[in-house]
């Protein structure tokens, strides 16, 4: 089982599918063709917003604001009459 | 007057229990369901389109092993030791007395039994490196040595690693006995690759279950520290947050909530407390309609005269004419019921 | 029971008779058919207009939610059917993973917006407290549902997620039957056992709504000019 070069490594291990092997080789890997190169940390973790305990993620933020949202302005907006029918 | 308060959810035969016999307006359901249908998805896909999704490569034993690799050895000698997280969980992985989250005499975690039996010196180490072709000798010396032994190869070993502040394994001593061959092998191993497939292929040809590499991984500091990075770890509301910039799950805010605040935070049984509690408050909530206050504050806070704005501008009639028709229609009124706001 | 019955074993295919009522029963199927007719005919199933209080846009969410649960199901399809590796090579699986994502987001969006009105409305009034929960039980499911599908991911997210997931799920003894590390265990759940489930309790809190109608005002009373004088407001001359 010893094998040569890392390109090959992971997708021909002998009968396991092993999805790792496809996410090391997706087109969206920074590494050149077969080099195995750890993306996650080069990955941005992410904007996050902190008031003492509290940190959320502004992406959550962004949808608890909306959900609010729309829930005020469902509330608000006018609803149209009833259309006559003809 | 009224015996039953009016927000209860009884039919009573009142208003809200009978059929609508009032005043109604056209209203197409089928139309509605396309016109929703088409505007969501042509939300979703202009999301899409303009955010994407998030894919962070998994993590493999070939990363670990190559970022950071005396980690890597510390945990496996840990594993090897059976000190390791994993190896005194308890249930459904082993046998460790006093292991179980508990809350008083409830031990649910026991209830399963030992149904995935791990063995991690067995599991982790031997197992895989007896896929090799060449099985190393140091293999056949650990599985003759007794378990005296093997626990002082692997402590001291593990001394030597925790002092490692390279990325060099320690030279290996008499002290150490097998430990240190097995271990070099074992990291050549994860370098190649063979050991996420050993790990995943210990059944044969198929697998689906990566039960064993998860435990693996998540033992050491390597894997925890990239969730940290991603503020995923409990104790970083991580339950509600996703890799990258992506909103997760916004409405795990609650089960989250509870990790980051003591008792809950530093408690040995955090999780069964967690859980029972989330539980309850769902079973709280689907039962609101037979909790008096929390069922009756949508009246004291009435949210609902928004919603119905329309209908309570226009109960009462404007025109004379109608002012008289409907005198002369009020029966003797139900108590209560004369009076619109009560 | 008055009328003719047709000659036993045979069915009968003359123009309905006076004197056989439509509503006579004698089986099990006939009652249950009985049954059903009458909690929700087919006015109510499949109904041309609706109260004239249903008119504000807080209304709309259930709806959007239903929408929004469609198109988690067709994309749900799409990516199971093309196997859990497909999105990581592929733009279009990669984009079809997008559209599953955000329908998600904008389902429990909107369901937690259809949650916040149904409580200030006080909807389980009335006799539709069976409403009120199955919505809490559809809300719950759905987010067992999720919980599976991150698990599908086969990237870093869905080790993370199996590896902390294990201790809820250890921790009140099911972790050895419901194994988050198990891919296959966890397809099944979440590709055939869940989405049925959820299928089936919206599909029940749907019937419901029907069956009991949408939930008069808070205080509306039998005084109102709406129930004294009905009739359609969509219909010319009023």
């Amino acid at each position: 089982m010893r094998l040569s070069g890392f390109a090959e490594t992971s997708e021909d291990v002998e009968g396991t599918f092993d999805p790792t092997a496809r996410a090391l080789h997706a087109p969206r890997s920074e590494g050149a063709e077969g080099q195995v190169v750890e993306i996650i940390e080069s990955a941005a973790p992410g904007i996050y917003l902190g008031w003492g305990a509290f940190v959320v993620q502004l992406g959550n933020l962004i949808v608890i604001a909306i959900m609010l949202a729309l829930f005020v302005l469902a509330l608000i907006v006018p609803f149209p009459k009833a259309r006559r029918r003809k | 007057m009224r015996s039953a308060p009016d927000m209860s959810w009884r039919s009573r035969g009142d208003l809200a229990s009978r059929p609508w016999q009032g005043r109604v307006r056209d209203y197409d359901l089928f139309k509605e369901v396309t016109i929703g249908f088409v505007i969501v998805s042509l939300l979703t896909l202009g999301l899409v389109a303009v955010l994407g999704s998030p894919d962070e490569p998994s993590v493999t034993f070939v990363s670990w092993s190559k970022n950071q690799p005396i980690d890597f050895a510390t945990t496996a000698t840990a594993e090897l030791g059976r000190t390791s997280d994993t190896a005194a969980y308890g249930p459904p992985y082993n046998h460790t007395p006093g292991a179980t989250q508990t809350l008083g005499p409830l031990d649910l975690q026991s209830m399963s039994g030992v149904r995935i039996p791990i063995d991690t010196a067995d599991a982790f180490v031997i197992a895989p490196l007896k896929t090799l072709p060449r099985v190393p000798a140091a293999v056949a010396t650990w599985t003759a040595a007794s378990p005296a032994d093997q626990t002082r190869w692997t402590t001291d070993y593990g001394k030597a690693l925790a002092a490692d502040k390279g990325s060099v394994l320690p030279p290996a001593r008499s002290a150490y006995g097998p430990v240190p061959a097995l271990i070099a092998s074992l990291m050549a191993m994860a370098r190649s690759g063979a050991l996420d497939g050993a790990l995943a292929g210990q059944n044969g040809f198929y697998n689906q279950d990566y039960t064993k590499a998860i435990l693996f991984l998540g033992d050491g500091t390597y894997f925890q520290d990239l969730a940290a990075g991603q503020h995923l770890t409990g104790d970083q509301w991580g339950m509600m947050n996703e890799t990258g910039n992506y909103p997760g799950q916004s409405w795990l805010w609650l089960f989250s909530f509870f990790y980051q605040v003591e008792p809950f935070a530093s408690a040995p049984n955090a999780d069964l407390l967690v859980v029972l509690i989330m539980a309850i408050l769902t079973a709280l909530l689907a039962l609101i309609p037979f909790i008096p206050g929390l069922r009756t504050i949508p009246k004291w806070i009435p949210v609902h005269r928004l919603v119905w704005r329309d209908y309570y501008r226009s109960r009462l009639p404007i025109s004379p004419t109608r002012a008289r028709e409907t005198e002369t229609d009020i029966s003797a009124p139900e108590a209560g019921a004369a009076s619109a706001d009560r | 029971m008055s009328g003719v019955k047709s000659a036993p074993g045979t069915r009968s295919n003359r123009p309905s008779e006076p004197a056989e009522p439509a509503d006579e029963v004698y089986t099990w199927t006939g009652r249950v058919r009985r049954w059903l007719l009458r909690r929700l005919p087919p006015e109510k199933l499949l109904p041309q207009d609706q109260p004239s209080y249903v008119a504000s846009w807080i209304y709309v969410f259930g709806m959007a939610s239903l929408a929004a649960l469609a198109v988690v199901i067709i994309s749900g399809l799409a990516l199971s059917l093309n196997g859990p590796a497909w999105y990581h090579v592929s733009s279009l699986g990669h984009f079809t993973n997008g559209v599953h994502l955000w329908s998600v987001e904008l389902f429990f969006l909107f369901m937690v917006v259809h949650l916040w009105g149904k409580y200030w409305m006080a909807a389980w009034r009335g006799g539709r407290v069976l409403t009120w929960i199955t919505g809490v039980i559809a809300f719950a499911v759905s987010i067992v549902a999720g919980f599976t599908g991150y698990l599908l991911q086969t990237n870093f997210d869905s080790q993370w997620i199996a590896f902390e997931g294990k201790d809820a799920l250890n921790a009140v003894g099911v972790g050895a039957w419901f194994d988050v590390a198990d891919l296959g265990q966890m397809f099944t759940w979440h590709i055939a056992l869940l989405p049925l489930a959820v299928a089936a309790i919206v599909a029940l809190h749907v019937v419901l709504v029907r069956m009991h109608g949408v939930v008069p005002p808070i205080d509306a009373a039998e005084t109102d000019d709406q129930i004294l004088h009905p009739g359609n407001e969509s219909e010319a001359g009023r």
